[in-house]
């Protein structure tokens, strides 16, 4: 069948001109090559951030101090100061913050926003690029840029102690530990110019998106007729665009606070550092909508094109994702129940987190109406995204017990938060993106991956994580805290099976770079729609790779042809 | 260009917005707090309460101070006192140093809960304070319980406040 691309080519030839290597990746304003540098930096940071919580599962294998000690193999590499215990039990916090810094904001958020975002968005509404082409390449290049800085600031003295590098007050950086007392060094200071270089790329990138979701769509592309994807992706813009200038604000006082003697946060000059932690919040809270909202629109196209149904509910579907993106906003406090706030504000707390259930269960509920009754194709793509529901709802159950403020006295801080989110984001973000990535893999790159080699690495992934996080749940039950490096005997068993999984889940991560490997090497072409009737969306009218630049006609869409 | 220009320059107001809530928030927060007595801000007050209860208190005092050469004691480590009876305690400051130092007194009360309903009537915490080289100095502290207390769902049942001094060298006298 020829394509619509196809059959733009023979008349415009010119039109799929490619630019030489380094005017390609270096100079680039096409949303395509964007959105493929934002995932190669997504796989880059990913196994760096895989790589930390590596050193922290093999740590917590036995109780005592076996890689953060002298001697150790973390110690043969010479990277890192572990000559004195502050040193060692520092080095295992800015490992930690590190991890986290790393896996929200230079794997997830690149991958689906700037990486799955780029390439699809314009795509799917049936426009030629982005609105700002020059200002995308600026978003992408901000973020090398922070990531360079976030890289040296491991390597930079922090203190208080002799011997401590980079920041170790947890992706959170409550005061006083990031206060000049807290952390005198210069490591903090270089943390907070790199979430100003992000998040200055996020806040561009997502005036961006809005942008071209607004003023670009096709002719008869309505607001109503958009696929979910492009839904998510615009309301996750509104979330940056509202939050992220907060967070810019509170990590800038934090900054004067440090190097210019204001007392924002110090109560030695009538601060009040759990004035930061609300501005943190505010920030925080949308954040992790974030990092999934996304991922809910690619398990929507996932879950409808391989039960070969439309979408169970697109209204509801894509005015959820609205509602959760808004009363994100009003939830934050229940990051901190424990700051002593009064009984009347906890309870309004508590009633407003457990209202996000609602929406959220809305979703839940039409992805499973989606498959009921459909002509399902247990695709890999489509293993992924079945993985993700169950195990979104297992973090969102846990999120439930969490939001109540009696529970979250006992479990604050402790490894049952741990199980929580990582079910949510490690597991749910995770899987929807290796969802999206198997599921557009031969659409973005022109090539087929070997299947086998994909369910092999959805199957050992699926073990593995669970095999991490689930004990988690009943080390926080029995009052494990986060973000030591140490624990009594006592809890050694369920820390073993913890690692034991992380060592399963390598093999999966392992499986997926031969995957890459071997498409690469054989170069199966691909084909335009390799998924069938269920794929209805704008992309897979076009050829795989989509030519240099689609859509030089404009495609019309019709009441009846829409997501 | 005119349609993308007029979305941008919404969504860049709105970006400084955001940002410029995120720094009024600070001097807002502050007046709310002391409006309100959130988050363990002992409150300031005028006029003391007209009835007493015989409901008993045990209000304690801890007295801390950081990176000035300060000693800094109550006179007594703790207080009991009824409800909305004026109670007085004393503090005493000594400067250690060879030179003369300003400091000031943050305080908070816990449970924070406490905060609308400690209510002090004089406090050395209010202004900032000079001490001469191996200068002591002895201040009350005036304050009580407000009634209130006992219809709060959140501190019907406290009887037990520790209301807690921090010293620092003033930075507003430093520069």
């Amino acid at each position: 069948m020829a394509t619509v691309a196809a059959s733009h080519d023979h008349h415009h030839d010119d039109h799929d001109h490619k630019p030489g290597f380094f005017d390609r990746w270096f100079f680039t304003t096409n949303h395509k090559d964007i959105g493929t540098l934002y995932l190669g930096f997504a796989i880059m940071a990913g196994l760096v951030g895989g790589a930390l919580s590596g050193f922290i599962r093999w740590e917590l294998y036995e109780p005592g101090l076996q890689i953060f000690a002298k001697g150790s193999m973390l110690d043969a590499l010479g990277l890192f100061d572990l000559t004195n215990p502050a040193a060692q039990k520092h080095a295992y916090n800015s490992f930690v913050t590190a991890h986290a810094v790393i896996m929200i904001f230079f794997m997830v958020m690149p991958a689906m926003i700037g990486g799955f975002g780029n390439w699809f968005v314009p795509i799917m509404i049936g426009s030629p690029d982005m609105a700002f082409p020059r200002l995308n390449n600026i978003s992408f290049w901000l973020l090398v840029a922070s990531w360079i800085l976030l890289c040296v600031s491991l390597f930079t003295p922090s203190g208080p102690g002799a011997g401590q590098h980079g920041f170790g007050g947890g992706w959170t950086m409550y005061p006083p530990m990031s206060t000049h007392a807290g952390s005198p060094g210069q490591a903090f200071d270089l943390v907070i110019l790199s979430f100003h270089l992000s998040g200055a790329s996020s806040i561009l990138g997502a005036i961006n998106f809005i942008t071209t979701i607004f003023n670009m769509r096709a002719p008869g592309m309505t607001l109503h007729r958009m696929p979910l994807f492009a839904w998510s992706v615009l309301v996750t813009a509104f979330l940056l665009l509202l939050s992220l200038p907060v967070f810019a604000g509170a990590i800038t006082m934090l900054l004067t606070d440090r190097n210019f003697n204001t007392s924002f946060f110090q109560a030695a000059g009538g601060g009040d550092p759990v004035m930061y932690q609300h501005l943190f919040w505010f920030f925080g809270h949308p954040e992790v909508y974030i990092l999934i909202l996304p991922g809910f629109g690619i398990i929507s196209h996932i879950v409808a094109t391989f039960s070969k149904k439309p979408v169970f509910g697109y209204l509801a579907m894509a005015y959820a994702m609205v509602a959760i993106g808004v009363v994100g906003f009003v939830v934050w406090a229940h990051h901190m129940y424990t700051v002593g706030m009064s009984f009347d504000l906890r309870a309004y707390f508590v009633l407003a987190t457990m209202v996000i259930a609602v929406p959220t269960g809305v979703k839940v509920f039409s992805w499973i109406a989606t498959m009921w009754g459909g002509s399902i194709t247990f695709s890999v793509p489509m293993q992924w995204a079945i993985g993700f529901i169950f195990l979104f709802t297992v973090g969102g159950v846990t999120g439930v017990v969490l939001s109540n403020a009696p529970i979250d006295y006992s479990l604050h801080d402790t490894y049952y938060v741990v199980a929580h989110f990582h079910y949510v984001l490690s597991l749910g973000a995770v899987f929807s993106i290796f969802a999206g990535f198997y599921y557009w893999y031969e659409k973005m790159f022109g090539i087929k991956y070997n299947a086998f080699l994909g369910t092999a690495h959805f199957w050992v992934m699926f073990v593995g994580v669970n095999l991490i996080f689930f004990p988690q749940h009943f080390l926080g039950l029995q009052g494990m805290p986060r973000r030591y490096v140490d624990y009594p005997t006592g809890f050694t068993y369920w820390n073993q099976i913890s690692t034991i999984g992380y060592a399963i889940t390598l093999v999966g991560v392992i499986i997926f770079l031969i995957m890459l490997v071997e498409s690469i090497i054989r170069r199966r072409p691909a084909e335009a729609n390799p998924w069938g009737e269920g794929a209805t969306t704008l992309e897979w009218t076009l050829s795989s790779p989509p030519p240099y630049h689609q859509f030089s006609e404009l495609p019309v869409i019709k009441e009846d042809d829409h997501h | 260009m005119k349609r993308n220009t007029k979305v941008v320059l919404w969504l860049v107001a709105a970006v400084a917005f955001m940002g410029g809530l995120a720094f009024a928030s600070v001097p807002l927060y502050r007046a709310f707090c002391n409006l309100t007595g959130f988050d363990g801000t002992a409150m300031r007050a005028t006029k003391a309460p007209e009835v007493a209860t015989d409901v008993i208190v045990r209000v304690r005092f801890d007295t801390n101070t950081r990176d000035i050469p300060w000693t800094f004691k109550a006179e007594k480590p703790y207080q009991d006192v009824r409800i909305g009876k004026t109670a007085m305690m004393y503090f005493t400051v000594t400067n250690t140093a060879d030179h003369a130092i300003t400091g000031r007194a943050v305080f908070n009360v816990l449970p924070e809960t406490m905060g609308p309903f400690y209510r002090k009537l004089q406090c050395f915490c209010f202004d900032d304070q000079t001490l001469q080289a191996g200068e002591s100095k002895t201040f009350p502290m005036v304050y009580f319980l407000d009634p209130e207390m006992l219809k709060n769902i959140d501190t019907r049942k406290v009887r037990d406040v520790t209301l807690s001094y921090t010293f620092f060298e003033s930075k507003a006298a430093k520069k």
